[in-house]
């Protein structure tokens, strides 16, 4: 093995940071935590901010407004989103999930068209497979989509689902053949939400970032909207959870609350005893989420990509995020619940509240391990019968 | 970065996989193949590979159930040997056996406090904590000087001076050395390379630990695939399938963490592996616990591969210190 980041990653590295510490990134950022819409923050404008940099996209092909950089130049650069309080969420859901899945399964005219943009964040996505009787469940989706005489009409709903306020595309799955399986009936559009008939509503969140309800009533869409083979759709959400399930942004958070705690419990010296022997465990754990996660998307470069490997890795960094969040209220008490202008408290604060969707958002942890089961624990997994 | 297995390593788990499958004493088996120098300085005719190499073969003696100690208490006896300026040519007979393993080495008194007592006139007295058996050739012990200081000795232990029992520690063969009298040469080792000696002691008996978890899951998963209760296997309780996915997926992580101290070590970029050690101990015990719990009654049959890794990871896992005073030390490296 060899653990060594490649120069042009720390070069890389050293170019965000000078991204980040701008005047300009600073202003943006402060803008977005006034939140003048009344909602999350639109996170937009500093993105495109960032974007125009070029520092986004950093694994996709030059050409699709990429950098042609190795998995290490990701991790760099989210490991630095966090620590400087950039909202991630949308980044990671726009240009991580959804860019990378047109990357490998769009065809050659959504690429061109729609990654370089992605990549600048002048266009922005969504995923929307959620429904409201069907979580984990996705199999079970009920929204339609039925040809007519140009195109496609779309009807349902969808919900539970992050930043669609904010997305100028979603990603949506939906059923095209009521007829077929759970399975084989699915398919997957492009579906823009500014379309006639889209309805988003936001749904407050106990965490900062607000959930929406989406309805769709007879929203029609041209046939280029549809993302692969009609009933493909399962199998490419199956290829977007490898893809996605990196657990990369559950563990830049959980590192980035286990280094603002650490920074709160050293003020005073470095901390011993029982506390001390905490923080050394979780920065172990922590350090395991992050090569987890790192051999995930190795194995993904080198077109490898394995479900259950990702789910796992997805359960682990989610749970490990999720414990230091609640182990930094254990420790810091009441202090960290009634935050004062001390930026770290605002951090820990807001992680103590979004901790329990850690592990329920990008996969329930009993899912992620249902998957790890079937392919590591049951005989038929490691026979392939 | 590339978190495969490179091809030393897979070529070195391959060779230890299939020598011990071999009949005869697993530590000479290993020899034929080299192990033994695999990892020892230069000086006493190792090939110095470094830990990532030596790591990997830990882990297959842990996944085989042959924890073997000679073979790293040898290890770790050459590298605190290593950092003394002394001339070792009156060893080569000694070195030459430990290398082709017909004797090994072995520590004294490193964990918790030295017991052992060294006289004015350099006379060593006293008796070791359990060791792993076999022939013993060269010990490195830990004494109480007649001043009060504690400090590092050289013993090649000698008929007369001293004596080696076979013990039964918790189920499994070990030795105790008694030293009567023995001639005890004094090392230099500083503290810093001492650090240095036991970050990669550690390191390799955590691979060992890390392999031993990975077999007494596999165990455990094949018997829960074939046992029925209630007309299933017992597979198909979630309760049950989630508990060793956790366990085989934790395990992946560890052995991540594992492979990056040794690579920094070999780099010189890092003293104290405390918690490495710490999180394998930790991870072998749930996973002995997890496995005799699945297996029921059967589990507890004394001879049952349950039982038995149970006995050998409890022994393995306080080798070089409690999980909880590694975690402890770790907190002060912090």
């Amino acid at each position: 093995m060899d653990f060594d980041v490649p120069p042009e990653t720390v070069e890389f590295a050293a170019e965000v940071d000078e991204v980040l510490r701008a005047p300009q990134t600073a202003r943006l950022l402060r803008d977005v935590r006034e939140r003048h819409d009344g909602m999350d923050g639109d996170v937009r404008e500093l993105y495109r901010h960032l974007g125009g940099a070029g520092i986004l996209a950093p694994s996709w092909p030059v050409e699709y407004g990429g950098r042609n950089a190795d998995f290490t130049a990701t991790v760099a650069l989210l490991e630095k989103l966090v620590a400087y309080g950039i909202p991630q969420n949308l980044y990671c859901i726009s240009v991580q999930n959804v860019g990378s899945l047109i990357l490998a399964a769009g065809s050659e005219r959504q690429r061109r068209t729609l990654l370089p943009a992605m990549a600048t964040t002048d266009v922005t996505a969504c995923i929307l497979f959620t429904e409201p009787e069907h979580g984990s469940d996705l199999a079970g989706i009920t929204t339609t989509a039925v040809r007519d005489g140009t195109g496609w009409v779309i009807n349902g709903r969808k919900t539970y689902n992050l930043k669609s306020a904010y997305a100028d595309l979603a990603l949506c799955a939906v059923r095209t053949d009521p007829q077929g399986s759970r399975y084989e009936g699915i398919s997957l559009f492009l579906v823009p939400l500014d379309a006639p008939g889209v309805v988003v509503r936001p749904l407050p969140s106990l965490a900062d970032e607000q959930f929406h309800d989406i309805w769709f009533t007879d929203v029609h869409v041209d046939e280029d909207a549809l993302f692969g083979r009609v009933g493909a759709g399962w199998s490419l959400i199956t290829q977007m959870f490898a893809a996605e399930r990196t657990g990369l942004d559950y563990y830049a958070r959980g590192k980035h609350w286990l280094d603002v705690a650490a920074e709160r419990l050293t003020r005073d010296g470095p901390p011993t005893g029982l506390v001390g022997a905490d923080l050394a465990r979780h920065r172990t754990r922590i350090a395991a989420s992050k090569l987890l996660s790192c051999q995930v998307m190795q194995h993904l470069q080198e077109g490898d990509a394995d479900i259950a490997e990702s789910s796992f890795a997805k359960w682990h960094c989610s749970e490990t995020a999720q414990r230091i969040a609640w182990w930094a209220f254990d420790t810091l008490g009441l202090e960290l619940l009634e935050p004062g202008p001390d930026a770290g408290d605002r951090v820990l604060e807001a992680a103590f509240r979004e901790a329990p969707g850690m592990t329920i958002s990008g996969g329930a942890s009993e899912v992620m391990l249902d998957i790890a089961s079937s392919a590591h624990v049951f005989d038929h997994g490691r026979t392939g019968d | 970065m590339d978190l495969r297995l490179d091809p030393l390593q897979e070529r070195l788990r391959d060779a230890v996989d299939a020598v011990l499958t071999r009949t005869g004493e697993p530590y000479a088996q290993l020899a034929t193949i080299g192990v033994p120098t695999l990892n020892a300085p230069e000086r006493f005719g190792g090939l110095a590979l470094g830990l990532s190499a030596d790591i990997v073969v830990n882990e297959r003696l842990g996944y085989g159930l042959e924890p073997l100690g000679c073979y790293r208490a040898t290890a770790f006896a050459l590298d605190l040997l290593d950092g003394d300026d002394m001339p070792t040519e009156h060893l080569a007979e000694v070195v030459a056996d430990l290398n082709k393993g017909a004797r090994h080495a072995v520590v004294v008194g490193a964990p918790g406090p030295a017991s052992a007592r060294v006289a004015s006139d350099g006379r060593l007295w006293g008796e070791s904590e359990p060791l792993p058996r076999g022939d013993i050739g060269l010990c490195v012990a830990r004494a109480v000087r007649d001043d009060g200081t504690v400090g590092w000795h050289l013993v090649v232990p000698e008929t007369g001076t001293c004596s080696v029992e076979s013990i039964d520690h918790f189920g499994m063969p070990a030795s105790r050395l008694r030293f009567d009298g023995a001639a005890a040469r004094p090392l230099t080792v500083s503290t810093a390379h001492w650090e240095r000696a036991l970050a990669a002691a550690r390191i390799r008996q955590a691979a060992l630990l890390l392999g031993m978890a990975d077999r007494i899951l596999d165990v455990a998963r094949a018997h829960v695939n074939t046992r029925i209760q209630s007309g299933k296997p017992l597979v198909r309780h979630q309760t049950v399938a989630h508990r060793l996915a956790t366990l085989m997926g934790e395990a992946v992580g560890w052995r991540l963490v594992l492979h990056k101290a040794a690579w920094e070590i070999d780099r010189g970029e890092r003293c104290s592996t405390a918690e490495v050690l710490a999180v394998a101990a930790e991870h072998a015990r749930l996973a002995s616990r997890t496995a005799l719990q699945l297996h029921g009654v059967r589990g507890m049959l004394a001879h049952s591969t349950t039982a038995t890794a149970y006995r050998a990871i409890a022994v393995e896992s306080v080798r070089l210190g409690t999980p909880a005073d590694l975690w402890l030390e770790a907190a002060s490296a912090t």
